[in-house]
């Protein structure tokens, strides 16, 4: 398995690195979509602390966010859910691997690519708008392995949206509800911190925290030690949980696949 | 659906010592249906109605190892279901199936490292790539040795006359150099057991002769079984020695070649050669005229109906000489393809 995601690595960065273009305006966006929602969020600072937020640390929170989303992003909905409805998806089942294996190393690729673009964006705007952070090296090691499983999680949950199309015909119409959820539960509306009472509390249940916002807050360091403890908790659950979803929904979804005359 | 509590078991299956083992195989579909028009795409809003499609309706055969069997029948028939369900891609309603003693549902990595399918209106390869980088994932998908690749590499390049072809980009190669790339990441890891479905569709009639003597030298040097669906006759008349021929998902006939024409074509070539060199007027009136050349007059006429138009040829024409023969076997593919196949079911493997 992992020769065959080595092997896939190397095709699929090739794969990409075909369309440079395209990565040059995606990696744009990853950038740009952050700075609108910041530069909102200071003009609403005034200069004057929103909630526990001064305008450093939102500068640092976006920063951090821009970066962590960059590395936890799944593709799988417009990747996978594509190749089960065009039938493409028969030839990767008859392959002797798993035929995740393949929409893995895609997803590994594309962020690979995009990082050479958003990395330097992040550092550049770094220097030039003062992110106050209250972060240690212990915390920035713990964010790191926060974003693995955050990106293990919305690969799980991607790939198994993706894998309702082996049902619906248009399994990105669920995806819409989902990223209109991952929108306003993952921090990237706005931080978690800054939700209304009944929302806030959504935000800790539900997974959306634990695929985005989780390792941002864990990064900028706005978390106590048992509230990171309690996060990686949940984070793993939920990821337990992902896991499980995406077994079921793959081997009866396949097993459900019936693409006639495909 | 008729789910996997109706698959047999095996100590159910028999063929014992076939590759491919096919019994009272099913594939049923639930297709939803409505009427043309506005209100009936609102009601269907509300309320499905759904078809039930059997698309192979029952069908048994099995294959010996080193057979070349030709998978006949009209569009829709049901041919390359089976072959879906043979190779793992499909799951059947009911029935069984073996392929090397695997239930191919259960896509075990063991098995599918020993078959393969080629499917000639869907390509494998990666389209921004070349050729040759998929023929390297294959390498370390199938686990072959660094030599056993090359070795394998290098004798289908020989073959298929690759080497232009390894390094171009597959999107911008002509279909031909494409389908022989295909057959050659297909086969580098030797399969025991092919499957193709329509491999020469839409080559030319060069390429799709090539096509047809690699195929054929393939399983010549390895001993590999292979069920082959082609539309193009002289597929099936090159390799296959044995046909079973499919309609509505059912099993009209299984076996030689040869004999297809007798058993499964609804009709017969009366060549009659007449005195003085000329054909009187009205003779369709015995059957299908299909030629006249001077004096010799060729009738198509039903099986059944054979002897008595003969009789009464013999009767009413001045006749020289008279021949009763089974269609040439291009024209009974022909019509099996058109969907004319009307005989029932008939079973000779």
């Amino acid at each position: 398995m992992i020769a065959a995601l080595r092997i896939y690595l190397t095709l699929t960065w090739s794969e990409f690195v075909a369309y440079r273009a395209v990565f040059l305006l995606y990696a744009l966006w990853a950038i740009f979509t952050p700075i609108i929602y910041l530069a909102v969020w200071v003009t609403i600072a005034g200069g004057h602390a929103v909630g526990a937020f001064t305008t450093g640390d939102f500068v640092a929170y976006y920063l951090t966010f821009m970066l962590v989303n960059q590395f936890v992003g799944s593709i799988e909905i417009h990747t996978v859910e594509w190749e089960i409805r065009q039938g493409s998806i028969s030839a990767r089942l008859l392959l002797p691997t798993h035929p995740a294996i393949r929409p893995l190393a895609s997803n590994l690729s594309f962020k690979g690519i995009g990082s050479f673009v958003v990395i330097p964006g992040v550092f550049l705007l770094g220097f030039l708008f003062h992110p106050h952070f209250h972060t240690s090296p212990a915390y920035v090691g713990l964010a790191v392995f926060s974003t693995v499983l955050a990106a293990l999680l919305q690969f799980l949950v991607g790939i198994s949206i993706a894998s309702l199309a082996f049902w619906i015909t248009r399994a990105d119409a669920v995806n819409q509800l989902h990223e209109t959820l991952l929108f306003f539960l993952s921090g990237q509306l706005a931080p978690l911190a800054l939700l209304p009472g009944a929302l806030h509390q959504a935000a800790f249940i539900l997974p959306y925290r634990y695929m985005l916002s989780f390792p941002v807050e864990v990064a900028t360091g706005s978390l106590s030690g048992s509230d990171i403890a309690l996060g990686f908790l949940a984070q793993l659950g939920w990821l337990a949980a992902g896991w499980a979803l995406f077994q079921f929904v793959w081997r009866q979804g396949v097993r459900r696949y019936s693409a006639v005359g495909g | 659906m008729i789910e996997a509590a109706a698959l047999a078991q095996d100590s159910e299956v028999g063929g014992l010592g076939a590759s491919v083992v096919v019994q009272d195989l099913r594939k049923i579909y639930r297709a939803p249906e409505r009427e043309a028009g506005f209100r009936a795409s609102l009601r269907s809003l509300v309320h499905r109605t759904y078809r039930e499609v059997r698309a192979v309706d029952g069908i048994s055969f099995h294959v010996m190892p080193g057979e070349v069997v030709g998978f006949l029948g009209p569009n829709g028939a049901g041919k390359t279901t089976t072959l879906k369900m043979l190779s793992g891609l499909l799951y059947p309603s009911s029935g069984a199936v073996r392929v090397l003693g695997y239930q191919p549902f259960r896509r075990e990595h063991a098995f599918l490292r020993r078959i393969t399918m080629v499917m000639g209106n869907k390509s494998q390869l990666q389209w921004d790539l070349p050729a040759t980088d998929f023929f390297q994932i294959n390498r370390v998908l199938y686990r072959l040795s660094d030599d056993a690749f090359k070795t394998a590499l290098d004798d289908l390049i020989e073959l298929l006359d690759l080497g232009p072809l390894l390094r171009k980009q597959v999107r911008s190669l002509s279909l031909g150099e494409r389908m022989k790339c295909e057959l050659a990441a297909a086969l580098l890891y030797r399969p025991d057991v092919l499957f193709l479905d329509e491999p020469t569709l839409g080559l030319d009639v060069t390429m799709q002769s090539r096509i047809r003597q690699f195929i054929g030298d393939y399983n010549t040097r390895s001993g590999a079984t292979v069920l082959l669906t082609s539309h193009y006759m002289a597929d099936v008349t090159a390799l296959c020695r044995r046909v079973i021929v499919i309609d509505h998902g059912r099993l009209l006939y299984d076996g030689p070649l040869d004999s297809l024409a007798e058993r499964i074509a609804p009709f017969k070539l009366i060549r009659v050669d007449l005195e003085g060199g000329g054909v009187p007027p009205g003779s369709e009136r015995y059957g299908t005229v299909e030629s006249i050349d001077g004096g010799k007059l060729t009738l198509r006429v039903a099986k059944d109906a054979a002897p008595v138009v003969t009789a009464r040829l013999l009767a009413e024409l001045p006749v020289v000489d008279l021949t009763v023969e089974d269609p040439p076997i291009e024209s009974v593919i022909e019509h099996i393809f058109r969907g004319g196949s009307t005989e029932t079911t008939v079973t000779a493997p």
